[in-house]
């Protein structure tokens, strides 16, 4: 699968990452983290890196939550070359 | 803030509207949060993979991306005609546009034509034609009766052409009725008052009046700007909310 590119959500993503370590997390959850870490970020700039690392398989998005609750995708070498 | 969230296109909205409706009611967004948002729509329209898989593999026809072309062609020859419109009042001399008029509706016609799906496409190039015919009837009419039909035909020919070729950009319904409304809805009645002699006839009429007509203009270049990214060719219908690594908690 193509990764795409991160460009300017790829310090966002970053700190999302460091938040999912923690364990599953809401966008709201998420959003308050990224901003106690990394200052100012706008709504959209989360959700469309959220969707960035979602498309990159890195993380999950649940179905059944509401709100909907991301964690870490299970690491699988085959699946990340 | 549900017209800046209006602005994303329809899958994306199916899946992540609610989140971020989530989002700016725990805080209002300021200036910059605005902006974030009406750029995270320009990226949402330009990223299309991010919620349909496959959707960059996906280009926009030749037909829609002539569709598109036709349509920003004719916006900028619009926003000329205007400009110079203004420039030529101002100055009080007088200017032919009927060569540059009859081009800017050929091309938003190519530009209906290309944009409407093709089982329906003959339909919609008859009813052109048919006010087209019209159109040129009342062109050649003596001048005290050219308001008669010419007026209506105008309404008829340059808000049906704006509106079926908005129809295809996927923009939602209420980005839509906005484009439409605030490009054809607004500044034509007052053009129509102007010649009606509601207002002072338009040649004469001062820069600021004239210039509520570019909007139509640039709403012909945000429905071809749409058209060239791929609309709603790139994002299919009914919105699918599914993406790429859901699961089941």
């Amino acid at each position: 699968m193509a990764h795409p590119r991160l460009g300017r959500f790829a310090e966002p993503a970053l700190w999302i990452l460091v938040a999912l370590g923690r364990g599953p997390a809401a966008a709201a959850t998420l959003m308050a983290t990224v901003r106690r870490l990394d200052g100012e970020v706008g709504p959209a700039t989360l959700i469309g890196a959220l969707a960035r690392l979602e498309r990159s398989e890195l993380i999950e998005r649940s179905t059944t939550d509401r709100p909907p609750m991301y964690r870490l995708a299970d690491y699988s070498p085959e699946a990340s070359s | 803030m549900s017209r800046l969230i209006g602005l994303y296109p329809g899958p994306w909205r199916a899946r992540y509207e609610a989140e971020l409706r989530d989002l700016l009611a725990a805080r209002p967004p300021s200036l910059a949060g605005r902006l974030d948002l009406v750029a995270g729509a320009l990226d949402a329209w330009l990223h299309p993979e991010l919620i349909v898989p496959g959707a960059a593999d996906r280009r926009p026809s030749t037909r829609v991306r002539l569709a598109g072309l036709a349509a920003v062609a004719g916006g900028v020859l619009w926003l000329a005609m205007m400009t110079t419109l203004v420039v030529v009042t101002s100055t009080g001399r007088d200017a032919d546009f009927t060569v540059a008029g009859w081009v800017v509706v050929l091309l938003m016609t190519v530009a209906a034509l290309g944009a409407t799906p093709a089982e329906r496409a003959r339909g919609v190039g008859v009813g052109i034609l048919l006010a087209g015919l019209l159109f040129g009837v009342g062109v050649v009419l003596p001048w005290e009766l050219k308001p008669l039909p010419v007026v209506p035909l105008l309404l008829i020919v340059f808000g049906g052409l704006l509106t079926i070729t908005t129809r295809r950009t996927g923009l939602s319904r209420g980005a839509q009725r906005a484009v439409v409304g605030v490009g054809f809805g607004l500044p034509f009645p007052v053009v129509i008052a102007a010649l009606a002699g509601l207002l002072p006839y338009l040649p004469s009429t001062p820069g600021v009046l004239l210039s509520l007509l570019w909007v139509y203009g640039v709403a012909w270049l945000i429905v071809g700007g749409v058209l060239l990214l791929g609309g709603g060719h790139r994002w299919p219908t009914p919105a699918s909310p599914t993406g790429p690594t859901e699961v089941a908690a």
